[in-house]
């Protein structure tokens, strides 16, 4: 599988490193800074039909139309009226074809800090209100508790076919 | 093998005494280039080939002094002086199969070309030919063996991404010169001079084949060539029987290049069976002995077309480069639109520059654009081949004509262009041209002629394929069209709306009768790929004066005019080509169908109706008031109304593709940047109108 070697990079072992970290409903998490392109300003997006709820749309970035995820819903997170601060970060994911863009709507980017291997534990077994399926481990930083993402799981473009597929499953029921 | 070297040496020396003569009292006229550029080549691939490794380090020198565009006196004399030592070089092997020394004329050569800072690489002395003690029949007789022992190609064993682009490029090469060779052969009977490009593009294949090592191809092609050169010294005459098999040839060839292309060896395996009946051609002579065609003359040089010049440009970057120019379009727009709504002082000044930006960025495009276009005629080359074999086929004597195939196009276009005209072409033969007995009796002239024609048209391309045979049968199409309830029983379509059907999937096939089957698959092609191509086909027939398909494309694929419209929340683009006519009408003019579903009557057609956001399922918030305004989209004669809420204007539009990541979206082809940045969905019409058509069964 195409996405496995990221894969072992980004488990509890290896998730040491430079991370952007940001905040979503009062969590803190944490993005490998290598597969952080760029932070823009939230802009209008514009609604794609028959996607999955969790993908919010489409935007511009300068010239190149690419898609953008709103995590609040990916992680099945209550769904909030954006404060000032909210951003997309636009990060790297493997496609198909090589390399796509993809933005995630955060509520507020935070810093860039880097976390020490040792201080990355195992994702707990409990406790979590995020699919554990997305968390690579989790960091202690001083008193914060940073939650580390797999951006392959949480980019997964495949779900987004799935979910086209069951789109046509039900307009084909009606 | 060395004497057929030194042969072609003296007859490509013969053709260069002008020339030299010339260059000895010091001119230097462009004119003599092409033939000393195939001079350097000729004799730098026999001296790979054959090993003289001094022969190679002269012929590149040359080679290198022919390719700079101007030549001082100083480098003139080196020239001359090369050419010397090259007919030096090549009377010594013709003399002793083997190279002379001549160590102090190619001591002087090094030191002159260095002082003018040339590359001099003695091939010779950086790797000296391992003395195997074998004679040279011996080398060669070697040389065959590893061309049959698979896999031979020593540049397959160590791809590095240099030799594969290498091999990329070769691949291009060795097509295009295959396309033009079978061409030349398609045309040899009605034009013998057509002999000689003939033999220098096999030549070329087979100097550019041992380059690369792939000496299977090398083998063949140069076989090849010793047949060509005997029809062209009058030695063996072309015969229709010949032609058929020298294209058997250019296919066994166009087979390995093909394997090559995928990755493998260019070895299917038979090459000794391909040498052999070469071979035999070869040797076969002509059996009637007296009955040999004259010799060719060359023709002028002049009468030759002009090869065109151009730079092979990598399709990734290209695409990039017209994706900035894109950008370009959009960051201009962007400006304009700021440039509306600013109060400044230096408005005037600013304007101006505006102004400027605008005029660079659609020359700009326009001329990226216009790297990506390539010839109608591109698209034509493996119809000629197809007439040919058809015309065997079918005992029809056939013409077929191409006119305008030099108006460009979009290189895609001749890509998805090039099926759908082998099936109308195909078409028109099986099904349009009568036969000859008959074309007779109704007083047609025997040979049936197929015409294709390329021309610009009010912003579009049209490409027109007609023949004059019978014409479409045009009741039968129409009993079938009912048969299939595509058109009611009692109605009576116009010609347009009736034809249109001939290109359904599935139409025709066994009920139609055996003069129309085999219409359905191939036209259901056509359509698919037109379509594909933003464009749309007409359909016009004369029973017994014949057929024309008339294929309108849009001129460009990376820009569209676009209606900018607006359902409910959200805003689309619908493309302006397959928008009908918008109208409003009043509430009590959309009719409720069994409550399952809406449609209206536009000018006495009825047609379904439907909301934009129903047919791509976005939900609309709740209560939304039903608007009153109507668009009708159309697909060939499927058509829609579509209720939407606003009509925002016309403009032209950027296609942007939505990327891998959403993939095909029902009803979506792309995206569009607009002058504010936000980006806007722009819609597939046939898709929309699939959509409709699925909801209402």
């Amino acid at each position: 599988m195409k996405g496995e070697p990221m894969a072992t990079v980004e488990t509890t072992a290896g998730a040491g490193g430079k991370h952007l970290t940001f905040k979503l409903a009062g969590e803190e998490y944490g993005l490998p800074i290598g597969k952080v392109q760029e932070i823009i300003q939230r802009q209008e997006i514009t609604r794609v039909p028959r996607l999955p709820e969790f993908v919010s749309g489409v935007i511009n970035l300068r010239g190149k139309v690419i898609p953008v995820l709103n995590l609040r819903r990916r992680f099945g997170l209550p769904a909030q009226t954006s404060t000032g601060r909210a951003c997309i970060v636009i990060l790297q994911a493997p496609s198909a074809t090589g390399w796509m863009l993809t933005g995630i709507v955060v509520d507020e980017v935070t810093e860039v800090v880097e976390i020490p291997t040792e201080r990355v534990e195992p994702p707990p077994e409990l406790g979590a209100r995020v699919n554990l399926a997305f968390v690579a481990g989790v960091a202690q930083v001083g008193a914060r508790l940073i939650l580390l993402l797999r951006t392959d799981k949480v980019l997964d473009s495949r779900e987004w076919a799935v979910v086209e597929q069951a789109a046509q499953t039900e307009k084909g029921a009606d | 093998m060395v004497r057929n070297f030194v042969a072609e040496y003296r007859q490509a020396a013969a053709a260069l005494v002008p020339t030299l003569a010339a260059l000895r009292s010091g001119r230097w006229g462009a004119d003599g280039r092409p033939e000393l550029t195939q001079l350097a080549h000729q004799l730098r691939n026999a001296g790979l080939f054959l090993d003289f490794p001094r022969l190679v380090t002269v012929a590149q020198l040359l080679g290198e002094l022919v390719s700079l565009a101007t030549l001082t006196s100083v480098q003139i004399n080196l020239l001359v002086a090369c050419l010397d030592v090259a007919e030096k070089l090549v009377g010594g092997i013709e003399s002793n199969q083997k190279e002379p020394p001549l160590a102090g004329e190619l001591a002087a050569l090094a030191d002159a070309a260095r002082q003018q800072g040339l590359t001099w690489k003695p091939a010779g002395e950086a790797a000296p030919p391992p003395d195997t003690g074998l004679s040279d029949a011996e080398k060669i007789a070697q040389l065959l063996e590893d061309a049959q022992a698979p896999p031979a190609a020593p540049v397959a064993a160590t791809k590095t991404s240099a030799a594969t682009d290498m091999i990329s490029i070769f691949i291009q090469d060795a097509e295009e010169v295959l396309d033009h060779s079978e061409q030349d052969l398609l045309r040899l009977e009605q034009e013998p001079a057509r002999l000689h490009e003939l033999l220098r593009h096999i030549h070329t294949l087979k100097g550019n084949s041992g380059l690369m090592g792939f000496d299977g191809l090398q083998q063949i092609s140069h076989r090849l060539e010793n047949v060509l050169q005997q029809i062209r010294d009058g030695v063996a005459a072309t015969t229709p029987a010949r032609i058929k098999f020298f294209l058997e040839v250019v296919d066994a060839l166009r087979q390995r290049v093909a394997l090559l292309a995928k990755g493998g060896t260019a070895n299917p395996g038979d090459d000794t069976l391909w040498l052999e009946r070469i071979d035999a051609v070869l040797h076969a002579k002509d059996a009637a002995g007296g009955a040999i065609a004259g010799t060719v003359t060359e023709p002028a040089a002049s009468s030759l077309p002009a090869a065109r010049g151009g730079v092979r440009v990598n399709v990734e970057r290209l695409d990039h480069l017209n994706d900035l120019s894109g950008e370009l379009v959009i960051a201009t727009a962007v400006v304009n639109h700021l440039s509306a709504c600013r109060p400044g002082s230096d408005v005037e000044q600013f304007n101006r520059a505006f102004h400027q930006l605008n005029l660079i960025t659609s020359e700009m495009q326009d001329t990226i654009m216009a790297a990506r276009m390539v010839p109608v005629e591109v698209a034509c080359r493996r119809l000629t081949r197809l007439v040919h074999e058809l015309s065997e086929k079918t005992g029809k004597p056939l013409d077929l004509q191409l006119v305008g195939v030099g108006t460009e196009v979009d290189r895609h276009v001749t890509e998805l262009l090039a099926d759908p005209l082998v099936h109308l072409v195909r078409n028109a033969v099986d099904h349009g041209i009568e036969s000859p007995s008959a074309r007779k009796q109704a007083g047609k002239p025997a040979v049936g002629t197929i015409r294709i024609e390329a021309m610009h048209h009010s912003g579009e391309i049209w490409i027109i394929i007609s023949d004059d045979g019978q014409g479409l049968p045009r009741e039968k199409i129409l009993a079938q069209a009912r048969a299939r309830r595509r058109i009611g029983a009692t109605e009576e379509p116009r010609d347009e709306d009736l034809f249109a059907v001939i290109f359904e999937p599935g139409f025709s096939t066994a009920e139609t009768v055996t003069e129309v089957s085999g219409r359905g698959v191939g036209l259901d092609v056509v359509r698919r790929n037109v379509e594909r191509l933003r464009g749309r086909i007409e359909v016009q027939s004369r029973p017994q004066l014949g057929a024309m398909l008339t294929i309108k494309l849009p001129l460009t694929l990376a820009i569209i005019h676009g209606m900018l419209v607006r359902a409910g929340a959200e805003q689309y683009v619908l493309p302006m080509l397959a928008i009908r006519e918008s109208l409003r009408v009043a509430a009590a003019e959309i009719h409720q169908v069994l409550g399952r579903g809406e449609m209206i009557v536009v000018r006495g057609e009825t047609m379904p109706l439907f909301r934009l956001a129903d047919l791509l399922m976005i939900k609309q918030p709740a209560g939304q008031a039903a608007g009153e305004l109507v668009t009708v989209i159309e697909d060939g004669d499927r058509r829609v109304a579509l209720l939407l809420d606003e009509l925002l204007g016309q403009q032209r539009l950027v296609v942007k593709s939505l990327g891998d990541a959403l993939g095909r979206i029902p009803g979506v082809a792309g995206a569009s940047i607009l002058a504010d940045g936000r980006v806007r969905l722009i819609l597939d019409v046939p898709g929309l109108i699939r959509i409709a058509h699925e909801r209402m069964t």
